[in-house]
């Protein structure tokens, strides 16, 4: 980057930097792209079988301050993949050896960000490597109180074990 | 969990109810996968109907005769086991409260091997 001044009138000072086409437009939009990504992992670790993530961070601590922040990075994960949308279609100072990763990261990023705003539990299910056509392991029945509890009374010999989860 | 006490003598009853801003519509066909053990009945609970009549997070205390809860729930019950002995009917305290699964899933564990 070379800085150089010039003069015209002779009140007027231009200051020009002189940078390569697309320096800042491209690697900006690859590193938005993979920022989303990042913040999107972050969003996603309340999603997979028994906190997968949240495992190797090892912290229950941190599941909570991810399920916290999940609203914000998703919304953060969507303001960078508009970001990058612009940065790509809308700046024309993007280096062609960047295109063709910055298009694919960019369209990855927004894929998986819309869905897994619009179809959370399939993205989770897939995220979990498990087919959601494949995988239905009982039928999902709707809650019934005095059916649950009715049922509940009918296992009396058995040990019971009620547990309540968020799909996501 | 459920996998390490194959032969237990144990029905699971799993909730699932929308707590997290992305728990929007009904869960999809593969959400019995999480927990596929053949002794498992899932059901949807939309409302938090169970949460509610458990007496929602407030009421923790006096669910369970040993607790283990390591978060703070706002409004409703959830990423939470109770453990219910064989003879104890709906209403009855739970042996076991844990929460969240993934932290105390030994405990849990060890709380049902018979």
């Amino acid at each position: 980057m070379r800085l150089s001044t010039s003069r015209g009138a002779p009140d007027t000072q231009l200051i020009c930097y002189d940078a390569p086409m697309g320096d800042t437009g491209g690697r900006g939009a690859v590193v938005t792209s993979l920022a989303s990504l990042a913040s999107l992992v972050a969003a996603l670790s309340c999603c997979l079988p028994l906190g997968t993530l949240l495992l190797a961070a090892g912290s229950a601590g941190a599941s909570l301050l991810v399920e916290k922040l999940r609203p914000w990075l998703l919304a953060l994960s969507v303001a960078l993949v508009v970001f990058a949308f612009v940065q790509t279609y809308f700046s024309n100072k993007c280096a062609f050896r960047y295109r063709r990763l910055r298009t694919c990261l960019l369209w990855f990023s927004a894929v998986v960000v819309l869905g897994m705003i619009a179809v959370p539990q399939y993205f989770s299910a897939l995220l979990a490597g498990r087919l959601p056509v494949f995988t239905s392991h009982a039928p999902l029945r709707d809650f019934n109180l005095p059916e649950f509890t009715r049922e509940f009374d009918a296992s009396l010999a058995q040990t019971r074990l009620v547990i309540l989860l968020s799909p996501t | 969990m459920l996998h390490r006490n194959p032969h237990a003598n144990l029905k699971v009853f799993v909730i699932w109810e929308p707590v997290l801003a992305t728990d929007w519509g009904r869960p999809g066909p593969a959400q019995t996968a999480y927990v596929p053990d053949p002794r498992a009945e899932h059901f949807w609970d939309p409302a938090s109907t169970l949460s509610a009549q458990l007496g929602g997070p407030a009421k923790l205390e006096a669910l369970a005769s040993t607790r283990k809860v390591a978060f703070r729930m706002k409004n409703i019950i959830w990423d939470t086991a109770l453990v219910y002995p064989p003879g104890a009917h709906w209403g009855d305290p739970a042996t076991l409260l844990i929460a969240p699964l993934v932290k105390f899933r030994d405990d849990l564990a060890n709380g049902l091997t018979p």
